[in-house]
C-alpha cells in the first residue's frame, strides 16, 4: 500500500501513466503542467494542503513531484479540491467530470483545453483508481 | 464588445460554460460577433449531475446563471459525458456534423432520448449559436 499525497505515490502514479496505451492515445497532443490541490482537512488527519504536479507532455508524464502553492499557482492547469473529495475521485466514488459541474472540483486554466482533453483526464482518474492506496484518515 | 457574466452564486457548471464561451469568443471575433447579435434563454438540464443552468442572452452580452430559467426558448437535456462531448463533436451550420463518427454518435442519443432538445423548431437558431459558442473546435 503506498500513502497517499505522497512523493511515493506519485512515483507509482507517474509509472503507471507512462504504461498506459489508453493515456498515450488520448493525450497524445497535451502539451503543459497540471496541479492537483488537496485542501487542508485537519478532522480527516490531512492538516495541511498539498500539491502534486505532473508535467505532462504528449501523453508522457516527463516528471511528478510534491511541489508548493508558488508551483501550483505558476502552472497553466490546476483543479483544487478538499482531500476527502479527491479521496472520492481517488477511489471511483466521484466521478470527475460531474464533480467539476458540481463544483466540488474547482478548475483553473484555459477551459477548452481542459474540455479538449476530458478523456484524458478521466483516463488519469482511472490510473488513480488503481493504486494500492493507504488513506491518512483510515490509519 | 461582447461580455460574458456570471449571476448569482454559479455552480461548476455554470462557471465552466461562461469560461469556455469567454475563451471562445476573445480567440474568435466570428464567435464574438455572434454572440453580439443573439438574444434568448436557454436552459441546460444534467440529471445525472444534479445541475441545471441558464443562458440568457441579450445582443452583446450573455449572461450565465445557476438553475432554470423560466419560459426559455430552448432546453436541452443530457448526461454529464455527452454535454462534455457536445463541446468537442464537429459542427456543420451549427449542428453536430453526421458525417463523422463523433456527430452520429449526437444522432443516436438523439433518437435513444440520450439527449434530449426542446424549443424545436424555433430555437433552432439559438441552438445553432449555443453550440457555436461552447464548440472547441
Amino acid at each position: 500500500m503506498v500513502p497517499y499525497g505522497t512523493q511515493e505515490w506519485l512515483d507509482e502514479y507517474k509509472a503507471r501513466i507512462n504504461n498506459s496505451e489508453e493515456y498515450r492515445t488520448a493525450a497524445e497532443n497535451w502539451e503543459g503542467e497540471l496541479a492537483f490541490v488537496f485542501e487542508a482537512e485537519p478532522d480527516m488527519n490531512w492538516p495541511e494542503t498539498r500539491y502534486a504536479l505532473l508535467d505532462l507532455w504528449h501523453g508522457e508524464c516527463r516528471r511528478a513531484w510534491m511541489g508548493s502553492e508558488q508551483e501550483a499557482e505558476a502552472v497553466p492547469f490546476v483543479i483544487r479540491a478538499p482531500y476527502s473529495r479527491w479521496k472520492q475521485v481517488t477511489r471511483g466514488e466521484l466521478d470527475p467530470i460531474k464533480g467539476m459541474m458540481q463544483g466540488k472540483l474547482r478548475l483553473k486554466g484555459d477551459l477548452p483545453t481542459i474540455v479538449r482533453y476530458v478523456r484524458a483526464s478521466n483516463e488519469l482518474v482511472n490510473l488513480a483508481k488503481d493504486i494500492p492506496t493507504n488513506f491518512p484518515d483510515e490509519e | 464588445m461582447a461580455e460574458v457574466h456570471l449571476e448569482g452564486e454559479p455552480n461548476g457548471l455554470a462557471s465552466m460554460v461562461a469560461g469556455l464561451v469567454e475563451a471562445n469568443i476573445a480567440r474568435d471575433a466570428a464567435r464574438a460577433r455572434l454572440l453580439a447579435s443573439t438574444r434568448g434563454a436557454a436552459q441546460i438540464d444534467v440529471p445525472d449531475a444534479g445541475v441545471t443552468i441558464g443562458l440568457k442572452f441579450v445582443p452583446g452580452a450573455l449572461t450565465v446563471t445557476s438553475g432554470a430559467v423560466p419560459g426559455a426558448d430552448l432546453r436541452i437535456t443530457t448526461d454529464a459525458e455527452t454535454l462534455m462531448s457536445l463541446s468537442t463533436v464537429p459542427l456543420r451550420l451549427g449542428l453536430p456534423d453526421a458525417l463523422s463518427s463523433e456527430g452520429r454518435g449526437v444522432v443516436f442519443k438523439l433518437l435513444t432520448r440520450g439527449l434530449k432538445v426542446r424549443g424545436l423548431p424555433f430555437g433552432l437558431p439559438l441552438l445553432r449559436t449555443v453550440n457555436r459558442l461552447l464548440s472547441v473546435n
